[in-house]
């Protein structure tokens, strides 16, 4: 039996602070998203520090695509890609699968509510250069990277990058 | 998305929280401490902003507080243009506060602290969270706690134009009124809270106090700390979120001082050590005499324990059925054990949750009069409530345009750094006997830590108690054990 349609076919949820430096990666991801124009059945939200508000803000939608800020070590401004099972070793910063609640327990809460949780589920993780300094302004390198994140999202979804202006 | 890059090894635990546990020759506790990181550039990022932006901003730089921050620099921004906002904004600001408190007591009760009794320490890590909580008490239950932990957060996005980022309340009152169709969509979810909230305290007596392993948790001597106590009360000398004068209670119980909290910086001081960037706020008159507590050491505690203690009481009348059994329980006034702090959060939650039902009831509550216009700034302004944490300050000077100069926030969590590391120790010392502490004991030691409700430098990282935690054992020849409490509870 074909299951039924959901709302959207895709939702991109931007978790982190929008007053830390580069902890807002995925919000200007986000915004970058809702600024150039949404493709049609596509959702786009700003998920502040995630946890469990993201009940509240996950949507009935096919495909899932979490844009977080990562700190690794490695350079600032690079990509990260990861599945639902690599948030088993915690991959991003605000998706830490610690005692609480990471995305992997929202998951399954949105089944203990009988809801459907999205069918499939990616993690975009940008890595960070400053998450500590209070400041409405990513890294030049973040600032960059979520430009490339946002055109990724949107080939993805078989979608053209706008073009420059 | 193609670029793809496979991460190892993850290093996260930096920004977050670590303790420092010292083992003398025999493998006994010798020291212990708590260090966090503080975040930087808090007053610049403030100066030169207009003051009425910082009430939609200061939200921002706390993922787990959000209503506390915006209505602490609401009401400093009131003061810093000398206004009073009309009665039904400050009713409309009431309905919002109180759903933030019901939605942070809630989460906090059910998602972090519970699960240390239901399942258990014991029960492993994989198990001692909100899935295994909801394992143990059943499926329907755990709908319930997501339906009302839902509903909280629905009336505060409601009254806050914002599900996350708060942005209704600004100097003079609120931007936007209360329709009445919206008062009728909050009013049913209002008395389901109280009905819940009564539920909550029943669970909590039925299956954590009449469990000798838990009663023995809650009312032994390996959490409890004699120290001082602080709070806003109203003119009635209740418990009240909002507003308020700041009692603070000696550890024998009596009245120590009552104040403005307009004049915090005369009452409060703030120690600093070398080895942590988090300052110790302490009682300027009783002195700063090192993480020691008892009746001459300035270390006071604020949330909700120290709420209900220094309170003659809780503002609702069901609340204050339960406030009496607390102090039954215990004996008397005050209650100096830890863990006390979990059950008087569900009865502040019970207030909260009363006080939700009674406002959406008030036949003003739909009013249209929610804002007197700022007029000119009289440059300086403190804003004090009660965060779900503890007692929060914001304090604002201004040029003679409201543009901001200086800005200083004492927050809760601050408040509670010395107290949280002298119960951490105090557990460490209780609990760990020959130097190679089980999980279970790790778990133990960490519970002093998150009866606080911790929410680290006030930081946007992790919900409270979610902290990847660094757990360090240092002994003398220097040999050192990390054991990293972050991801996995990995020993």
């Amino acid at each position: 039996m074909r299951e039924r349609a959901r709302t959207y076919r895709a939702q991109i949820l931007g978790v982190g602070s929008p007053v830390l430096c580069d902890d807002a990666a995925g919000i200007a991801v986000v915004e970058r998203l809702q600024a150039e124009g949404l493709p049609a059945g596509v959702a786009a939200t700003v998920g502040g520090a995630g946890g469990l508000a993201l009940l509240d803000l996950i949507e009935d939608c096919d495909r899932l695509i979490v844009v977080d800020a990562a700190v690794t070590g490695l350079p600032p401004g690079t990509l990260h890609e990861f599945g639902p099972k690599d948030l088993e070793t915690g991959p991003t910063l605000h998706l830490a699968p610690t005692h609480g609640f990471d995305l992997a327990v929202v998951l399954q809460l949105l089944e203990v509510q009988g809801r459907n949780p999205p069918r499939a589920i990616r993690i975009l993780g940008i890595e960070a250069a400053d998450v500590q300094t209070l400041s409405e302004t990513c890294t030049p390198p973040v600032q960059e990277a979520a430009a490339r994140a946002a055109a990724l999202i949107r080939s993805s979804l078989g979608e053209k990058s706008p073009q420059a202006l | 998305m193609s670029e793809r890059i496979t991460i190892s090894p993850i290093t996260r635990l930096e920004g977050h929280g670590k303790i420092d546990i010292f083992l003398d020759e025999a493998g006994k506790v010798r020291d212990c401490y708590l260090q966090v990181v503080e975040l930087r550039g808090f007053e610049k990022f403030c100066q030169g902003r207009p003051v009425e932006e910082l009430p939609r901003i200061t939200p921002k730089i706390c993922g787990v507080c959000p209503g506390a921050h915006h209505m602490a620099s609401s009401k400093a921004a009131d003061e810093v243009y000398g206004v009073r906002i009309p009665p039904i904004a400050e009713k409309l600001r009431r309905l919002f506060y109180n759903a933030h408190i019901a939605h942070s007591h809630i989460l906090h009760f059910y998602a972090l602290a519970a699960p240390d009794f239901i399942p258990g320490a014991e029960a492993g890590p994989e198990k001692r969270n909100i899935l295994g909580l909801i394992q143990a008490v059943g499926r329907e239950e755990g709908r319930e706690v997501l339906a009302h932990r839902g509903y909280a957060q629905k009336i505060q996005g409601m009254l806050a134009g914002h599900p996350i980022h708060p942005v209704s309340s600004l100097p003079g009152g609120m931007s936007k009124p209360l329709q009445e169709q919206e008062r009728a969509e909050i009013e049913p979810m209002a008395d389901s809270l109280v009905q819940f909230a009564r539920k909550s305290l029943r669970l909590f007596e039925d299956l954590i106090l009449s469990r000798k392993s838990s009663r023995e948790m809650i009312s032994g001597d390996t959490y409890y700390s004699r120290t001082y106590y602080m709070g806003l009360v109203d003119d009635r000398g209740c418990v009240d979120f909002y507003d308020g004068t700041a009692r603070v209670a000696s550890p024998d119980g009596s009245l120590f001082a009552s104040f403005d909290p307009r004049d915090y910086l005369e009452h409060i001081g703030e120690h600093v050590e070398p080895w942590t960037y988090l300052k110790f706020p302490f009682l300027k008159s009783v002195g700063w005499k090192g993480l020691v507590d008892g009746g001459d050491s300035g270390i006071y505690r604020v949330n909700s324990l120290a709420r209900l203690n220094v309170a003659d009481g809780m503002a609702t009348p069901l609340a204050q059925q339960e406030y009496e059994k607390l102090f039954d329980f215990f004996g008397g006034k005050p209650v100096h054990h830890t863990m006390a702090y979990h059950w008087a959060r569900l009865i502040e939650n019970l207030q909260a949750c009363e006080e939700l039902a009674r406002l959406i009831r008030d036949p003003e509550i739909t009013g249209e009069d929610i804002r007197t216009l700022p007029g000119k700034p009289v440059g300086e302004g403190v804003g004090a409530v009660e965060a779900a944490r503890g007692t929060l300050f914001h304090h604002y000077k201004t040029d003679s345009q409201g543009m901001v100069q200086q800005a200083n926030l004492i927050v809760a969590t601050v408040q509670n750094n010395a107290a949280m590391n002298l119960s951490v120790k105090r557990a460490a010392e209780r609990l760990i006997e020959n130097g190679s502490p089980d999980e279970a004991i790790l778990d133990r030691v960490e519970m002093a830590f998150r009866a606080y409700d911790p929410c680290l430098a006030c930081a946007t990282h992790h919900l409270p108690g979610k902290t990847p935690l660094e757990v360090r054992l240092v002994r003398p020849d220097g040999v050192v054990r990390t054991l990293s409490r972050g991801p996995e509870g990995e020993g």
